[in-house]
């Protein structure tokens, strides 16, 4: 092992990519500072100008990683600092880029989507009338990704973390004049909260041990930190990962998020802002292997989540709603491949499913843009024929993302099951993951065959849309990541020797292999057919339409509609005596102590009448007290001249 | 720039523009506020140059001036500046030209209205600089007069309870603080006023406890630290946009700088063994505030009680007695000033157009007026501590010090973030998002002289939380020395118990900590010779 882990970190050289990489966030909050101030006044400029800054930073993005990639792989973490930000007493903590593998991996996926949602929501905003405070956003979020990305202290990868965090409640909550828009922003922003408590403890808990926040000294420390410490540290850090990349307990968050505009959907809400979970644990991943129990907790939180949100995907009938539980189920199978210690296995579906799951969000956006904004899916059927480019992406994104031999997915599925099954303990979370394999293939097929295949429903409807093809500002950002679904799997065609793990090995520390649960041959060929068998049935139960719920089945597709009721459960738990709690502590306030400091009063002023005579106590009690003040001030000067007497004596020098 | 006495000027400007005020017609509204305005501007202008004068890495008092003033008693007219004052001081003046021009149509009894604003500027920053006790507690309690004036005059339907409320409280609080200064004087044989005299002071346990509690009375009231919070949420409802921007923004600090500048170094063992409690009283004001602030249908006393909440950070960071949390607590005075401070402008300017503070009664404002919504956002952002902002910039070092002194302390005050995102975007929602109804409907957007009130101070927010560097270069050296002197007593006392362990660090530090009190027992001796000399 290289680089971080070794805290073998080189200070940029001037002129060098990484000593401009933090110009990658800057230049993209800069231009939302400028849009938010003038962006009316640009027109139909402004989202030129927020295009503009995207192409800067994934053209900064491409120069680091090209340049990187010419480096020693030992040469290739570098830290730049810019000056400092917060000197607070003991701690210490730069404005610094930490420009390594991992960082400029995330970089080029985060800025590379991060500029074709920008060109696709040219099309998809247009008439909408707050543009230049959409593509604000939409660049602040870049931003901030980047500062989360590049961040060389885990405190400055906490601000983009917590700015990210502002920008979704900014974007989902786009469309503030609807009350639910509004509630799912707050929703998302506290949840994240939730997380980010457990980060913040966890940064305590480091900063007691090690004295410092930063990366290059915090990550070769891992090592010599107690036991205990390293427990805490790694479940608070998945506390954290969980509000923000939506696993259990804390993804209830994410459905609702879908309130915001569909380009936010894919670029946030998708590929890039809630895969920062993944992104922190693979990050801290010298850490981690100090304690692969712990990973072991990651990787079944990650199957409990992907488990429970593939069955809760299966039910839903909104076309985003579908693909919002699909990214809780596959961020789920992310943590599996970094709990068990498998980082390229984790960072690899982080990618693909970056672009597939783009690619599918920016088709639904497409379709629901010639639907006239509906989004049921039993409402649809037969929109292949309607939009062909939308449809055509959209299947393959659907067979990248069930795990389609040879497409991006495939491989990316494939690592994470082979990591699993080459872990101790992995059996049940292999298990699991191969269940959800097939619910993943049957559930997107479901959702493609519900939109795109069989009888267009929708011309039955009230007002039937007349669908057409979007324009190509959003169908060429989907031909683009059709190319990257289908091709992505040549990023890291075999888990030990692809291009991406050996990119990647000097930015983590992978797990050994701890047991061999099945052959990775025969794991492998089990997949396939578990994909085909899900696209298959999928297709064909749904091809003709939705279909009845037998009496038997109906309190259980009811309970998985619902989402498992999780929100209800929240609610009674924690939401409700929560609000008691503070109704009890407000009655306390204004009755308990406000009535004792009220009741002194009167019982000072001698006066125990209440109403309009309260007001006439307490101007009595307050000229009872300044007249005692005054006695007590005389008194005391009285008795300080007194004394000053001596002191006359003193200074006199006799 | 040595010659010209700063400080004093610092005061003189504000006091005599409020003289000058004073003596102006009543009918003369626009000279009179053309002069306050005027006025506040030049005290802003000297507070730049205290700044720039100030010399940063020095951990002690600057730019002093000293006059003897009652020489018989031990008064003297002393002042200066450090780490802890300077930003105080600062924000302070910061502040006046901003509430002079919020308060820029305040026709109504215009000319008292100003001799008052003026008034309490001079007192505040006399508050922040004065080195003598007897001078600090005669403008502390000066302070309260043009005060009550603001909320008992120009307040809201209930400001004759609030004002009175208000008040009492600090009267009492500030009576028992003069009880103890006397005590120091008298009892303690230090025969002066001087801060720096009492700091030297040598007093038994018991002493200090008794001290120190006098002593958090006052500045326990003042933050204030729960139960003794209730008058605030009253005060600022009641008070006029600008005596809540003033009580929010500077009075407020009062506490927390009375417990850096007088509690902790005055009485450091009452300080270690009452830590524990005082955080406990941080945490309690943190989460409770917060609970409390969840609830409130008027958004005046929602901010209030937030005020509560963040000021129990305050706390926290001078109690966790090192020198991230005390630092931190400094920088979180200022940030709370500005973001609460801008807060209530914001609320005030809304009022001003609808006289109505109750959150139900808007729906959708940031439909209508976007300027306004956004400035809110912002500041609320700011509130919340959101990191890239002002807020985080204090709150985290605060946290991150408790948390090193008392982790359940620490962990219990971070749920506090959470609440603040609940409290304060749960009323962002309620009134500013969704459909546009109630009192939003016919809003009309900030004037640019609104706009100018608040833009200043969402600057600094911004700078702040981007920057926060050369507020920390100040506060650094001053908090340092004070946090290793508290520190110090606390390990010599320690040593002096417990049998020396094999530390190096502790044996070594030990014969220096010893030494200290023997030193200063050797002059309290001294001092008692004297006292017998003349009585001779």
């Amino acid at each position: 092992m290289t680089g971080l882990a070794e805290g073998a970190a080189v200070v940029a050289p001037a002129g060098s990519p990484a000593a401009w990489a933090w110009l990658m966030a800057v230049v993209p909050l800069v231009s939302a500072a400028v849009l938010l101030l003038v962006g009316r006044r640009l027109g139909r400029a402004a989202p030129w100008v927020a295009i503009l800054s995207a192409g800067f930073s994934l053209t900064l993005a491409v120069w680091a990683a090209v340049w990187l990639a010419g480096r020693e792989a030992a040469e290739r973490t570098v830290v730049h600092t810019v000056a400092t930000w917060l000197p607070a007493g003991e701690l210490e903590v730069d404005w610094a880029v930490l420009v390594d593998p991992l960082a400029v991996a995330m970089s080029l996926l985060v800025t590379g989507v991060g500029l074709l949602i920008h060109v696709y929501s040219l099309g998809y905003m247009e008439h909408d009338s707050d543009i230049p405070r959409f593509f604000a956003y939409l660049n602040l979020f870049l931003g901030s990704m980047l500062v989360l990305v590049l961040g060389e202290s885990l405190l400055t990868l906490f601000v983009g973390w917590e700015l990210v965090g502002l920008c979704s409640y900014l974007l989902i909550g786009f469309w503030f004049d609807e009350r639910p828009n509004a509630s799912a922003a707050k929703k998302a922003f506290v949840i994240n909260r939730v997380g980010d408590v457990g980060f913040m403890i966890a940064m305590f808990l480091l900063f007691g041990a090690i004295g410092s926040l930063s990366l290059v000294e915090v990550l070769p420390a891992a090592e010599g930190l107690a036991g205990g410490t390293l427990v805490a540290v790694g479940l608070l850090l998945l506390l954290g990962a969980t509000g923000k990349s939506a696993q259990i307990p804390l993804f209830v968050w994410l459905p609702d998020a879908m309130a915001g505009p569909t380009p936010v959907s894919a670029l946030i809400h998708a590929a890039t802002m809630v895969t920062a979970g993944v992104y922190l644990i693979a990050r801290m991943s010298p850490l981690y292997v100090q304690i692969p129990e712990i990973g072991l907790v990651v990787a079944a939180v990650g199957a409990a989540t992907a488990l429970v949100a593939a069955l809760i995907a299966v039910a839903q009938n909104d076309i985003k709603r579908v693909l919002a539980y699909s990214t809780v189920s596959q961020l789920g199978y992310m943590f599996m491949a970094v709990g068990v210690g498998a980082y390229s296995a984790g960072i690899f579906p982080l990618l693909t499913h970056g672009f597939f799951k783009a690619l599918l969000f920016l088709a639904a956006g497409s379709v629901m843009h010639a639907m006239a904004d509906r989004g049921d899916i039993r409402e649809m059927g037969g929109l292949l024929r309607d939009l062909p480019i939308t449809g055509g992406t959209a299947a393959i994104g659907t067979l990248a993302i069930a795990g389609f031999p040879l497409t991006a997915g495939f491989f990316s599925k494939e690592e994470i099951l082979a990591a699993v099954a080459d872990t101790a303990g992995g059996e049940v979370i292999l298990a699991i993951g191969l269940v959800v394999a097939l619910l993943t293939a049957f559930y997107m097929a479901r959702w493609f065959a519900l939109v795109f295949l069989g009888p267009r429903r929708f011309e039955e409807l009230d007002h039937p849309p007349h669908p057409h093809e979007s324009p190509l500002s959003m169908t060429l950002p989907l031909v683009l990541l059709a190319v990257a679904s289908l091709g992505g799997g040549v990023l890291n065609l075999d888990p030990e020797t692809g291009v991406l793990a050996g990119w990647l090995a000097p930015s983590v520390v992978a797990f050994e292999q701890t047991a061999a649960i099945i052959g990775h041959g025969l794991l492998e060929a089990i997949a396939i057919v578990l994909a085909l068998v899900g696209l298959a049935a999928g297709v064909l139960l749904f091809r003709a339409g939705p279909r009845e719920v037998s009496a038997s089945a109906a309190p259980a597709v009811r309970f998985a509609q619902d989402a498992f009721r999780v929100d209800e459960l929240y609610r009674a738990a924690i939401i409700t005596p929560g609000h008691w709690l503070a109704v009890g502590l407000t009655w306390f306030d204004e009755r308990g102590i406000d009535g004792a400091v009220n009741g002194a009063g009167r019982a000072t002023s001698g006066l125990a009448t209440a109403g309009a005579r309260l007001q006439t106590g307490f101007v009595r009690s307050y000229a009872l007290a300044v007249l005692i003040g005054t006695v007590l001030l005389i008194a005391g000067l009285v008795g300080v001249w007194m004394a000053a007497g001596d002191g006359i004596v003193l200074t006199g020098g006799w | 720039m040595a010659d010209v006495p700063l400080l004093t000027l610092l005061l003189a400007v504000p006091a005599a523009v409020a003289l000058l005020i004073a003596v102006m017609p009543r009918e003369a509204v626009r000279p009179i506020r053309s002069v306050a305005m005027a006025g506040s501007l030049v005290t802003l202008g000297v507070a730049v140059a205290v700044l720039a004068a100030f010399e940063v890495g020095q951990p002690g008092f600057q730019l002093e001036e000293e006059v003897a003033w009652i020489p018989q008693w031990g008064i003297s007219y002393r002042l200066g500046v450090d780490g802890i004052s300077l930003l105080l001081v600062a924000l302070t003046a910061f502040f006046m030209p901003l509430v002079v021009l919020a308060a820029w149509h305040q026709h109504e009894r215009a000319k008292g209205f100003f001799v008052a604003l003026m008034a309490m500027g001079a007192a505040m920053l006399g508050v922040f600089l004065a080195l003598d006790l007897i001078l600090f507690y005669v403008l502390f309690e000066a302070m309260l007069v043009p005060m009550y004036a603001l909320i008992g005059i120009w307040g809201g339907k209930q400001r004759r309870y609030a004002a009175i409320k208000f008040f009492l409280y600090t009267l009492v609080g500030g009576l028992l603080m003069l009880v103890a200064i006397l005590y120091l004087y008298w009892s303690a044989g230090a025969q002066s006023f001087d801060y720096d005299v009492l700091r030297g002071l040598e007093l038994t346990g018991t002493e200090q406890l008794w001290l120190f509690l006098a002593f958090f009375a006052a500045f326990g009231i003042k933050v204030p630290i729960f139960p003794f919070h209730t008058w605030l949420p009253d005060a600022h409802t009641e008070a006029p946009t600008v005596g809540s921007v003033i009580l929010a923004a500077v009075l407020l600090k009062i506490g927390g700088y009375g417990f850096l500048r007088f509690s902790l170094p005055y009485f450091p063992e009452a300080t270690i063994s009452l830590a524990p409690w005082m955080l406990g009283l941080g945490v309690i004001g943190v989460l409770y505030g917060a609970l409390v602030a969840m609830m409130q249908r008027d958004i005046k006393r929602l901010i209030a009680y937030s005020s509560v909440s963040h000021l129990g950070f305050v706390v926290l960071g001078a109690f966790a007695l090192n020198q991230t949390g005390a630092a931190g607590s400094v920088v979180q005075m200022v940030n709370h000033g500005l973001s609460t401070g801008a807060l209530f402008l914001l609320v005030g300017f809304l009022y001003d157009r609808t006289h109505e503070r109750a959150i139900a009664e808007y729906s959708g404002i940031m439909r209508v007026t976007p300027v306004f919504g956004g400035l809110f956002l912002i500041t609320a952002m700011s509130s919340l501590a959101l990191p890239g902002l002002n807020g985080f910039t204090g709150e985290f070092p605060i946290l991150l010090g408790t948390f090193a002194a008392v982790p359940l302390a620490g962990i219990a005050a971070t749920l506090g973030v959470i609440l603040a995102a609940i409290y304060l975007l749960w009323a962002y929602q309620r009134m500013f998002h969704g459909p546009v109804e109630g009192r939003a409907v016919g809003l009309t957007d900030l004037t640019p002289r609104e706009i100018g009130v608040v833009a200043p101070i969402v600057v600094l927010m911004v700078a702040i939380g981007l920057y926060p560097g050369p507020l920390y270069d100040r506060v650094n050296p001053t908090v340092e020395v004070l946090v290793e002197e508290v520190v110090a007593v606390a390990e010599g006392a320690d040593v002096a118990t417990v049998d020396q362990t094999g530390d190096p660090a502790a044996g070594s530090d030990a014969p220096i900590e010893l030494d200290a009190p023997a030193g200063s027992d050797l002059d309290s001796a001294d001092d008692d010779d004297e006292d017998e000399e003349v009585s001779r």
